[in-house]
């Protein structure tokens, strides 16, 4: 009991201080001399409203991109991390491979990727190169987060402990057997949360595609503000893409969650 | 036949016993089809854990319950603040009501005098003027000079910027006293202070826009056309009922898009670029059939930009004529002087003779 009320007496504190400090922000904020301006230019409820339905359409498409994306980048990203945890001098050249392109692709900025893919490859004027710019789009996102995430796989795999691989080496287990049934299901449980992280960053890079001029949710709210003049359609894009992250956030938590719960329940 | 790999049990290294010394990491190993016999061995493992953890759980409960006793707060120890919230919120109240003023005071400026001296200037004795960059023919001209590309403002050539200089003749400037900034063609109508005191960029008037900025009046009336790839199979349409199957592209912004998404209705989606010259590339690569543009840059587009280029036609006007007008802050007292200035040189002749200098003749009329 006596727990509860420290606990009671923190929610106060913490209560009251979100109160204060919320309450000075948004003094400070309305009364701001470009406020009233501020105000209609971007958190206009009537273009909010009527521009919400066409950026939803649009927004489908983010979807897309980033579902079509996220599996190929699951699958590369884990080759490209295995390839970069190949031992011995054999090896070498494909380790160096690995490097290079991991090194090359989180260089480049991932607009710039989508620019000379998108506007660079169909320039070939290749019949069998597809001319889609979504088509072009993805991969451009694809070949970027697959180096990110290889990294992150990379991460993993280099956290679980030597002696594991040693130990099942030592039980007479290859080198494939090895990582597929001992450090692999390690290394991907530990990576879930970072892994989500550059997910999210892919949603949202999603919007670059745009570049290319496929009108997905950013570039319509673009279209709607641009015919306007009014940049409430941007907050309505915004509103879209956190509402598509949180969840996957939570999902995320969750996942981690019952990995935790699963571990311990074993022991109950 | 093969023998099935073995499968692996162990704890993780470094963990301790109960007693706190370190525990070896465990290896055993589990013929695969006893499978199940890892599950006693982690089960136990755990369940040391679990009791620990628990222990330690009650101590610090323990140690807590003493160092804190449960006191009732009492409403007496939470008045201050509780009063700091309530004299917040009256503060807020109380100014909320006074800023609503504020917003009436930016509404249209009355007509100032335009004595040069007297303009309302974002640097005193010098007229600012935005446009995008690259600024291409044939609304710029001249050899390109850093930083501007294709062409150079500060020519005077081309008809956006004699346009501009006539209208700073006018207002008292000398050729001198004209600067020019790069001014994004989107950025343009960002709310807020505006670092030039005019951009002229081929901006159309409408009039959800003008809530926004102020407009000068006309200083050209405009068509839409559109631009395609001899050779193509767009390219021997003849009619607008004709343009429906095939893919439109168009600059963000531009009633170029809304003319092709209100009038021609094609069945493909249409492709919208932040610039004019990613719509370029778009059409140079048949990812798109067509381009619309305003009829001066379908021109320029088909005759330099797109090898083997060609102005299907221009649009007819739909409703009110669109016109081009130079794009001011809110409220600015300058516009009125503008537009002054602009009805002098429509009345003068000066338009009609650049439009025939800079802007070339008609293409045929799509149906």
């Amino acid at each position: 009991m006596t727990a509860s009320g420290e606990g009671r007496r923190g929610v106060t504190v913490a209560l009251l201080s979100t109160v204060v400090f919320f309450t000075l922000l948004a003094v400070l904020i309305t009364h701001a001399p470009g406020w009233p301006e501020v105000k209609r230019t971007f958190f206009n409820w009537d273009e909010f409203r009527d521009s919400m339905p066409e950026i939803s359409r649009a927004f489908l498409l983010n979807v897309k991109i980033f579902l079509i994306a996220e599996a190929f980048i699951l699958v590369l990203a884990l080759v490209l991390a295995i390839v970069r945890s190949l031992p011995g001098p054999v090896f070498f050249p494909m380790r160096a491979l690995g490097i290079a392109y991991a090194d090359f692709f989180r260089g480049v900025p991932t607009i710039l990727v989508i620019a000379l893919l998108g506007f660079g490859a169909p320039a070939l004027q290749l019949s069998w190169v597809p001319l889609s710019t979504t088509f072009w789009g993805i991969v451009a996102l694809v070949l970027v987060y697959t180096a990110y995430v290889s990294e992150v796989y990379r991460a993993g795999i280099e956290s679980v402990h030597s002696s594991q691989d040693a130990a099942a080496r030592s039980l007479g287990l290859t080198h494939w057997q090895s990582l597929s049934r001992v450090v692999l299901p390690q290394a991907v449980r530990r990576v879930i949360p970072p892994l989500l992280n550059d997910f999210i960053g892919l949603q949202k890079d999603t919007a670059l595609v745009g570049f290319l001029g496929s009108v997905e949710a950013f570039k319509q709210s673009q279209i709607d503000a641009a015919a306007t003049f009014n940049y409430t359609p941007f907050v309505a894009a915004a509103v879209l893409f956190v509402a598509l992250t949180i969840p996957l956030a939570r999902f995320t938590d969750w996942l981690v969650a019952r990995d935790r719960r699963r571990r311990q329940a074993a022991g109950a | 036949m093969s023998i099935p790999p073995p499968v692996l049990v162990f704890s993780l290294p470094g963990t301790t016993d109960r007693h706190g010394a370190p525990q070896q990491p465990i290896l055993r190993e589990v013929p695969s089809r006893k499978y199940r016999t890892r599950r006693p061995f982690i089960r136990s493992a755990l369940r040391e854990d679990l009791i620990r953890v628990r222990c330690r759980d009650i101590v610090a409960h323990n140690v807590h319950g003493a160092k804190y006793r449960r006191v009732r707060v009492g409403l007496v120890r939470r008045a201050p603040a509780i009063l700091l919230i309530v004299l917040l919120s009256i503060l807020a109240a109380g100014c909320g009501g006074s800023s609503n003023k504020a917003s009436d005071t930016t509404g249209t400026a009355a007509a100032a005098s335009c004595d040069k001296g007297s303009l309302n200037l974002v640097n005193a004795g010098q007229l600012t003027v935005g446009t995008d960059n690259p600024a291409f023919p044939p609304w710029f001209g001249g050899a390109e000079k850093a930083p501007w590309k294709v062409s150079n403002p500060y020519s005077g050539q081309g008809y956006e910027s004699a346009v501009a200089y006539a209208v700073a003749s006018k207002l008292g400037f000398t050729k001198a006293e004209v600067k020019w900034i790069v001014v994004p063609f989107n950025t343009a109508f960002a709310p807020g202070a505006k670092k030039f005191d005019f951009d002229i960029n081929q901006i159309s008037y409408k009039p959800a826009r003008a809530n926004a900025v102020d407009f000068s009046e006309s200083y050209y009336d405009v068509n839409q056309a559109l631009v395609v790839v001899k050779g193509t199979p767009i390219a021997s349409a003849t009619s607008i009922a004709m343009l429906k199957p095939y893919k439109f592209g168009a600059q963000l912004g531009t009633t170029s898009y809304d003319y092709i998404i209100n009038n021609i209705k094609p069945d493909k989606k249409t492709s919208v670029f932040d610039t004019n010259d990613a719509a370029v590339a778009s059409l140079k690569n048949k990812q798109i059939d067509g381009l619309v543009v305003d009829l001066p840059t379908a021109f320029y587009i088909s005759a330099v930009q797109v090898p083997n280029g060609k102005i299907l036609g221009q649009f007819p006007t739909v409703g009110t004529t669109e016109h081009f007008g130079v794009v001011f802050e809110k409220g600015n007292s300058l516009v009125s002087c503008v537009n002054d200035a602009l009805s002098k040189l429509r009345a003068d002749g000066t338009l009609k003779s650049l439009e025939a200098k800079w802007l070339q003749a008609d293409a045929p009329v799509l149906k």
